[in-house]
């Protein structure tokens, strides 16, 4: 009898779950190089004493949506999208991390940083070290970086071996995801950031179905409840 | 339920961003003004399933885990330092930069500030002034007899004055740049000042290499774009009212449980 009231608040929890990954993406919509997360459910299914099989929602993982963003002129020399699945590496005080946001920035040494200030890798791995007199920075399609008369570096973008292992950290961070590789004819593009991939209208119709998802299961338990209340007061007549 | 919180920093982030995108218009029509842009990036993440882990003891690997984000937050609100657009003035003191550099201006508590408004007056004593009246640096002192005054491109102030044929030399106008020089702190009344982030400045002369020349009778516009502006307000606010929308649908989801029997 209980079994009615569990699958109900199983299946609470799970959306509970969904919609606080869902309001990470709606928050981020206007992040630049976001990627929206997933939440996977799957069914637990159970043998009651009657042998009928009981099936429950379980949250099985969450995954990241590697659809790329929309592309977004800026005009800003330092601004960089990646066209195609490839990404930049930052180095942390934890190790080398990726991202796909490509607001760059130089620090006072005038070496290329991201936004919290981790280096931009370059080829080899050396950061890129931009000198004081340079003119305009120009960034080639290759993430060569110079001034239209010398070279400064190169802007290496690579591929992890196993995409999907990636986990998210905070800043638009990725770690995990094995072996790192160059990536071929993946393209850099100056003056230009990928915005946020979270799709709004998709987000927002998601939301009606959570919402409405959790009445039904709602008056799953309800009705629970009602047959337990039910059956005790008759099984209390016959007495 | 953590949706409520994680809606609301998406509520702040967008205010902050309304806010930022409201001081470029009031300003869009300041000379040498820079527009500033608001950066987001995510908040942390909880892991309550670890990727990586082992799900049975024969070794089997949890390919993916389950992660859920926090939220957003605004790392930094950065100007873009983009050149404006040139307007010509015809003013005898209105100097431009294209390019990289900034004038030097001597504050009157003995700092240097550091601005692209070249809007510049004469001081009663004949110096070359800002509208507040800081001397710019290096002083230029302008005879009292000047009939005209030009400046060139690599910064040298010429004054013509009566019984000379030649215009007479009176002075260099030297620039500043920085490595950094979105990490200058604004001070307002369109001036700089140098932080650790921008790097120390280095003075040099206009049209050297890595320096911008100077442009006489010209004044630097703002480098507001109107349009990307208002398509930047209406994203910012349709965002704001996505994630209110979250926060009511969480709120309506408690009342369910609430109204539990």
């Amino acid at each position: 009898m209980q079994t009615q009231i569990y699958v109900g608040l199983s299946s609470q929890l799970a959306l509970r779950q969904q919609l606080d990954v869902l309001a990470n993406n709606i928050a981020n919509v206007n992040t630049v190089g976001f990627r929206a997360e997933s939440v996977l459910f799957d069914s637990h299914l159970e043998k009651t004493h009657d042998r009928q099989t009981v099936s429950y929602v379980v949250d099985k993982f969450s995954y990241t949506d590697r659809k790329a963003g929309t592309f977004r002129e800026t005009g800003n020399p330092l601004d960089v999208a990646i066209r195609g699945e490839g990404w930049l590496q930052v180095q942390t005080q934890n190790g080398v991390r990726l991202t796909r946001d490509g607001r760059l920035h130089l620090n006072p040494e005038g070496t290329l940083v991201n936004h919290a200030g981790y280096e931009v890798l370059g080829v080899g791995g050396a950061p890129v070290e931009i000198p004081e007199d340079a003119g305009n920075l120009q960034i080639m399609k290759d993430g060569t970086i110079g001034d239209g008369e010398r070279v400064f570096g190169r802007i290496e973008i690579v591929r992890a071996a196993d995409e999907g292992a990636l986990a998210h950290e905070a800043g638009g961070l990725y770690v995990g995801g094995g072996a790192l590789t160059p990536a071929e004819g993946i393209e850099l593009m100056q003056g230009t950031l990928e915005l946020s991939n979270v799709n709004a209208v998709l987000a927002m119709t998601q939301l009606i179905d959570i919402s409405a998802a959790y009445q039904r299961a709602q008056t799953l338990v309800e009705g629970g409840d009602e047959t337990a209340r039910n059956a005790i007061r008759t099984i209390g007549r016959i007495e | 339920m953590r949706a409520l919180s994680i809606a609301a920093t998406g509520m702040m982030a967008q205010q902050t961003n309304v806010e930022v995108i409201s001081n470029n218009i009031a300003n869009m029509n300041t000379t040498a003004f820079q527009r500033a842009r608001a950066e987001f990036t995510d908040l942390f993440y909880e892991t309550e399933r670890r990727q990586g882990a082992e799900s049975t003891d024969a070794g089997n690997i949890i390919p993916a885990g389950i992660q859920i984000g926090l939220g957003v937050k605004t790392t930094a609100v950065r100007r873009v330092a983009l050149q404006g657009s040139l307007m010509e003035t015809g003013n005898t003191f209105d100097l431009a930069l294209q390019g990289r550099g900034y004038f030097m201006i001597d504050l009157p508590n003995g700092e240097t500030a550091y601005t692209r408004a070249g809007a510049f007056q004469k001081s009663p004593e004949g110096q070359l002034v800002t509208a507040d009246g800081f001397l710019l640096q290096p002083g230029i002192a302008i005879p009292d007899n000047a009939i005209d005054v030009t400046v060139n491109q690599s910064g040298q102030v010429f004054a013509t004055v009566p019984d000379q044929v030649e215009p007479v030399n009176v002075g260099q106008i030297q620039i500043a740049v920085f490595a950094n020089e979105i990490g200058l702190d604004a001070l307002g009344d369109n001036l700089f000042a140098e932080t650790t982030a921008s790097g120390a400045p280095v003075v040099g002369v206009p049209s050297d290499d890595g320096f911008g020349k100077i442009r006489h009778k010209f004044l630097e516009s703002s480098n507001v774009n109107s349009v990307q502006e208002i398509t930047d307000l209406i994203s910012a606010q349709r965002a704001y009212e996505m994630n209110s929308k979250v926060i009511e649908t969480a709120d309506q989801m408690s009342s369910t449980v609430t109204n539990m029997r």
